[in-house]
């Protein structure tokens, strides 16, 4: 269970190292170069607190196969109305979810 | 590594639920107080809902009465609670979440504008984002500052008195001193003490925070606080690998907890929070298992429902689902987590007066770190954090002693030693070796999920030497950088609350709650133990006090 972080899309704003309840991501390098780092991966909790901070969606979240992941992650893009889900396996979209902040769970 | 000394007339230690909370009230009720949060990552997204939560647990609903919640809460305990702690806490059940809603939490209401109830005691809501409230209720006052990234590894105390704490900041590189006339403890409850149910790469993946160690704990029991039922372990059923709950699919969905062959089992030993728990242990036992929860009669909105639901609160379980197939194709699958020690779901946690003073003179305690309360949940916690703002409040507008020369020394030593564990010989054993020791000997010789929770007296006196042993070498091991500092006190934390957890198992010569304290020696419940079994540390080794029962209309005061 951890998180990928894609350097090509990541703008180095280190909102994710902020946020993060372990203090695992290290942002490294300088200037245009300045990148997120997953510094500690099996120390992840899987909270997506990083996911949803992200204003790029550079950060992907997925299940380790030690409990049974198989490669599909999961995006969030968070707007003030909404949380655009996205689950994603193999280059394909399996559902994308949206969940609005206005409103409570049915359970 | 640069210093930092930082006073206030309240430092309030966590910035989870209570702690916020507790910051916003004190403000309100004075104005001029200088407030201070050391919060060991960041308040808007730390501690157990970083994620959110999915529902509002513990609320008086239309018709009953906090003496309603005072006799579940007591009954699911099977008595072993402070009536007196249960009650004041859920008096302000209500107005802390009509608080919460005007802070911006949304909850869901009928055409009359009634909050929908689920059940008896939860209401419904979207907690996607309720730790970014609560930490904006804190921020928005005008002296209380927050300090981020601050991890606090010990307490200044003197004669039984608190006049700060010390810490560090791994992200900073700042090693921090707090002096403060008044201390609130509210740091949670302790995970990561047993080996967990998945220990390789997703070890963390566990119910509670992986990065609540029991500091609060573990810096009040090495202070000589009195601490209360540790023995009353939790342990969350939960859905099988994400370890997600089970509950919104329970009570959500209506859905029933059945063995491999279909049968209803959770009738058979009964609905209290142990016994599901116990029942899917038995079930497992005599061969019966795996068991499910199950859900493949569900409608596909329902299943649409879920999805949302756990994306609000456990996102990983949504995923599983997505991947694997859904609900609707596979009844979710089962386990029973390790246990954890937590005051917000069972009874451990510091021994407080009623207003929440621990035994330690100026120093409160509240949420998941605060015992004798146990079901508490998120709005218990925030109404401990009200109850013991306060008090601290009103104390702080009496005399208070001034601080003796010693403390500053106190403090200075404490940091050397910290800064001195850079100098252990890095061919020791590693932090990670000390811990997975640590939650191997729990495992085996405590109770943990190989023994399906029970344990014997012969093994918990093998598990106290062998977390004794551990002691000596995790102050030996090698630290390479501050995050490494911060591990190595982590599993020290986490050890001293190990030691307390046996002395606690061992002290209760009965079986009061299976599975949460399975005693295989004293298998059955007696009477004999209708009280609290309490506890000091001293000179290296836990001391247990036996103490009656507290009436639920008493006003409790330490009397030492």
């Amino acid at each position: 269970m951890s998180i990928r972080i894609d350097p090509a899309k990541c703008n180095g704003c280190g909102r994710c190292a902020e946020i993060c309840p372990g203090n695992l991501i290290q942002m490294v390098g300088s200037g245009k170069d300045r990148k997120a780092q997953m510094a500690y991966p099996d120390e992840c909790w899987g909270c997506m607190s990083c996911v949803k901070v992200c204003p790029v969606q550079a950060i992907e979240f997925y299940i380790g196969s030690d409990i049974g992941g198989q490669g599909a992650s999961l995006t969030a893009a968070v707007s003030k109305k909404e949380i655009d889900w996205t689950a994603c396996k193999d280059g394909c979209i399996l559902q994308q979810i949206i969940t609005e902040r206005q409103k409570a769970n049915k359970y | 590594m640069e210093t930092k000394i930082i006073t206030a007339d309240l430092l309030i230690i966590g910035g989870g639920a209570a702690g916020c909370y507790a910051a916003k009230q004190a403000a309100l009720r004075n104005p001029q107080l200088k407030i201070v949060i050391a919060e060991k990552a960041d308040v808007r997204r730390s501690g157990c809902l970083a994620a959110g939560v999915n529902a509002l647990n513990a609320y008086i609903t239309k018709g009953k009465t906090p003496d309603f919640y005072v006799d579940y809460a007591k009954n699911d305990a099977n008595g072993i609670v402070r009536e007196d702690l249960l009650l004041t806490l859920s008096q302000r059940l209500n107005q802390v979440t009509a608080d919460l809603e005007k802070m911006g939490l949304v909850i869901l209401k009928d055409e009359n504008g009634d909050y929908v109830p689920r059940g008896n005691r939860n209401i419904k809501i979207n907690g996607e984002n309720i730790k970014e409230i609560l930490a904006k209720g804190a921020r928005r006052q005008r002296h209380v500052k927050i300090v981020n990234h601050v991890n606090i590894t010990d307490f200044l105390v003197q004669d039984q008195q608190i006049y700060g704490a010390v810490g560090f900041s791994p992200k900073d590189q700042v090693a921090y001193t707090f002096y403060a006339k008044a201390v609130l403890v509210a740091t949670g409850g302790a995970s990561g003490l047993y080996r967990p149910n998945n220990p390789g790469f997703s070890k963390h993946k566990m119910w509670y925070p992986p990065f609540n160690t029991g500091a609060g704990y573990a810096m009040g029991i090495r202070a000589g606080a009195e601490m209360t039922t540790f023995e009353m372990r939790f342990i969350a059923l939960r859905c099988k690998d994400t370890i997600a709950p089970t509950g919104t699919i329970a009570q959500g969905v209506g859905a029933k907890q059945i063995n491999q062959l279909g049968e209803v089992y959770e009738t058979k030993y009964g609905l209290k929070t142990s016994e599901r728990v116990y029942g899917t242990v038995q079930e497992n036992k005599a061969g019966r298992g795996p068991c499910y929860l199950k859900t493949t009669d569900i409608t596909d909105q329902q299943e649409q429902d879920l999805y949302h639901a756990y994306l609000n609160m456990n996102p990983a379980q949504t995923l599983r689902w997505l991947e694997n197939g859904g609900p609707k194709t596979h009844n979710v699958e089962i386990e029973g987590t390790e246990p954890y020690i937590v005051g917000g779901h069972c009874a451990s946690g510091y021994w407080v007066s009623t207003d929440r003073q621990t035994t330690i003179h100026g120093l409160f305690a509240a949420g998941d770190v605060a015992g004798g309360a146990p079901q508490k949940y998120v709005t218990g916690a925030l109404a401990e954090g009200d109850i013991a703002a306060e008090a601290i409040v009103a104390q702080l507008q009496t005399n208070y002693p001034p601080q003796p020369a010693t403390i500053a020394q106190q403090a200075d030593a404490l940091i050397q030693r910290g800064l001195a564990y850079f100098e252990n010989d890095p061919n020791n054993s590693s932090i990670a070796t000390v811990e997975q020791s640590m939650q191997a000997v729990m495992d085996q010789y405590a109770g943990g999920i190989s023994q399906y929770y029970g344990y014997t007296e012969a093994g918990l006196k093998i598990a106290a030497n062998k977390i004794k042993q551990l002691q000596q070498t995790i102050e030996q091991a090698p630290v390479t950088n501050m995050h490494a500092l911060m591990s190595l006190y982590e599993v020290k934390e986490r050890l001293v609350v190990c030691l307390c957890v046996i002395a606690h198992l061992a002290a209760r010569k009965e079986t009061r709650w299976h599975s949460f304290a399975e005693n295989l020696d004293f298998p059955e419940t007696d009477a004999q133990f209708n009280k609290y079994v309490n506890s000091i540390y001293k000179d290296g080794d836990i001391q247990i006090i036996y103490r009656d029962f507290v009436k639920r209309d008493d006003v409790y005061e330490h009397s030492n």
